[in-house]
């Protein structure tokens, strides 16, 4: 039932511009993870997580559909979901 | 007996009444994390400002044994006190008084300090922290919360209402804040929902805790029915205190002035947006570099964030500012943002608060979801709120204005009473790359290089139609401005618009898409 926050999925259909975390990476909440360019934008997708880059499903010039899971991030045991 | 021994007598009763619950109800209070109903309401008055109503009320229950309980004060503080000096009523449920549950003499004391602020033209601010409805005292209860919403809606739009939740506020008592202007909530103390996880649990088999149903994070970035979250209590009550200090008292009255301050140096609007529309940055630094002191006060921040709105000030003046915010979702008008906009807006007319609008949106957000949630219902709500209030209402169009949310976003249409564009402005129908595939789909597929061709219409479309001039040229953008212009325009459109009055059809009330 909760949201699954440490799940970053594509808010619309766009193209991966860039692409700035690899898998095994630990990010901080607020860190940028990609560029995905859609409504005539550059949209900077952040971190909403303190963790660690579990999966990255996306490369730099894809085009990615709606919903699509694009970064799963995991948690350390000692991290808490701040 | 002299009049001494009879003041004597006076403290002893109110010594005991004073407790609430009793000192071990008071400690429970304490274990959970929160303050106590009194500690709280002293903490938001202004120092000896608070003097206490109705502090000797009785319960009248007499089925299940509830005619030999004393309950003091029946579980609700009531009173009158100041904020900033401004006088405000206010009522605070006692939790530790049989866990702040509501019977009917509790209901008729938070009813008659609401009569009294609507009387007085003043603000209320509600302090919930309630186990529901007292069930000893019945259909009583149920009596006691219609009479409170019945007066919520009355006095809405003529005072200022403030709900804050330090507690449970579960079943029907959840409808109280949600007809007023602002929610505060705390984390880990406040919990709101219609039905409990217990019940959810009985009926749909979902289990869920009471934090993850309706926590105070849940309705701060979920469902949208708080304004303001604090990490705790003390922060909260700044923030009451800081709201307070925006709003006026009454609908009859303007916020009160403080000194104009300049925006802080490191603010500076024209580094702030970049020039390549796809960039994203935060609108709410070009807020903070309009106003007086840099000082925004958001509303609502996590919750629909791509629709930013909140109180500043201008030559000391409270002034509404809505913005779209490039930095989230591209910034684009959906069935959340329209519902944060819209219900700002009503309040900001209501409260006689100029409004600023900063545009900066590629349009409403395509999707089956957004269609199927009502898009077009909800979307209406900003159209009516905007062509409704009769407020100054100022524009600046800082880059993209496309399509519908270029109506929608306080467009000269809906009776913006000033619109400035930057140079950098783009208002058009549609983007160029949407708009050119369009009127040029025959020469594109016609093409012997359709992309070659593609790519040069939309460079032809975006060089003729990306700008703010063809507005400007029918007049529904006053002025192209420099970013650097904006505060100084702005201020100079507050000053012309002082004595703003305009004249509307008789009616009853209107009827917008809610």
């Amino acid at each position: 039932m909760k949201p699954e926050k440490n799940k970053v999925y594509s808010f619309i259909p766009g193209t991966i511009l860039k692409v700035f975390v690899k898998e095994g990476q630990c990010v901080r909440k607020g860190e940028d993870l990609l560029t995905l360019e859609a409504m005539k934008m550059q949209n900077l997708i952040k971190s909403p997580v303190e963790g660690i880059v579990k999966s990255l499903n996306v490369k730099e010039g894809v085009k990615v559909p709606k919903g699509k899971l694009m970064v799963e991030l995991g948690f350390n045991q000692d991290m808490e979901d701040t | 007996m002299g009049l001494k021994r009879k003041i004597l007598e006076l403290h002893k009763k109110r010594e005991a009444v004073l407790k609430g619950g009793g000192d071990k109800a008071i400690e429970k209070q304490a274990a959970m994390g929160k303050m106590t109903a009194r500690e709280r309401i002293i903490s938001l008055c202004d120092p000896d400002s608070f003097h206490e109503y109705d502090l000797f009320v009785e319960h009248e229950a007499r089925d299940f044994d509830m005619d030999k309980k004393v309950l003091h004060g029946d579980g609700v503080i009531i009173g009158t006190g100041t904020i900033h000096g401004a006088p405000v009523c206010l009522f605070a449920q006692d939790f530790t008084v049989a866990g702040g549950s509501l019977g009917m003499m509790h209901a008729r004391k938070i009813t008659k300090i609401m009569d009294h602020a609507l009387k007085m033209k003043v603000p209320l601010i509600g302090i919930n922290d309630s186990g529901g409805a007292r069930i000893q005292e019945g259909v009583n209860s149920l009596a006691g919360y219609g009479e409170i919403f019945f007066r919520n809606t009355l006095s809405s739009g003529v005072i200022p209402q403030i709900s804050v939740i330090l507690g449970p506020c579960a079943g029907g008592a959840v409808y109280s804040p949600a007809l007023t202007d602002f929610v505060f909530v705390v984390d880990k103390i406040s919990k709101m929902f219609i039905t409990g996880p217990e019940v959810i649990k009985t009926v749909l088999g979902e289990e869920i805790s009471m934090e993850d149903l309706g926590g105070a994070r849940v309705h701060s970035e979920i469902t949208g029915n708080a304004h303001f979250f604090a990490k705790s209590e003390a922060e909260c009550f700044n923030q009451i205190k800081k709201l307070v200090s925006f709003i006026p008292w009454n609908n009859m009255k303007k916020a009160a002035r403080v000194e104009p301050r300049e925006p802080k140096p490191e603010y500076k609007i024209s580094d702030i947006v970049p020039g390549d529309p796809r960039q994203p940055y935060d609108i709410r630094d070009v807020i903070k570099a309009i106003a007086d002191d840099s000082d925004f006060f958001e509303i609502q921040e996590m919750w629909a964030s791509n629709m930013v709105i909140g109180f500043g000030r201008m030559n000391g003046e409270t002034i509404g500012f809505v913005a779209n915010q490039p930095l989230v979702l591209a910034g684009v008008l959906d069935v959340d943002s329209s519902d944060k906009a819209a219900r700002f807006i009503r309040f900001c007319n209501a409260f006689n608060i100029p409004i600023i609008t900063l545009v900066d949106l590629p349009g409403y957000l395509p999707g089956i979801d957004q269609e199927h949630a009502g898009v077009i219902r909800h979307g209406a709500k900003v159209l009516y709120a905007y062509s409704e209030a009769t407020v100054a209402k100022m524009t600046v169009i800082l880059r993209k204005a496309y399509g519908g949310g270029y109506i929608a976003m306080s467009s000269r249409h809906l009776r913006a009473d000033f619109v400035f564009a930057w140079p950098t402005a783009e208002i058009a129908v549609m983007g160029p790359e949407g708009a050119a595939n369009i009127i040029f789909r025959k020469e594109i597929m016609e093409s012997k290089d359709p992309d070659k061709t593609r790519k040069q219409k939309v460079k032809e479309y975006k060089e003729k139609f990306a700008n703010p001039y063809v507005a400007a040229a029918r007049g529904y953008v006053d002025s192209v401005i420099e970013p650097e212009e904006t505060r100084k325009l702005l201020l100079h459109a507050i000053e012309v618009s002082g004595n703003k009055s305009v004249f509307l059809p008789n009616k009853k009330h209107g009827i917008p898409p809610f």
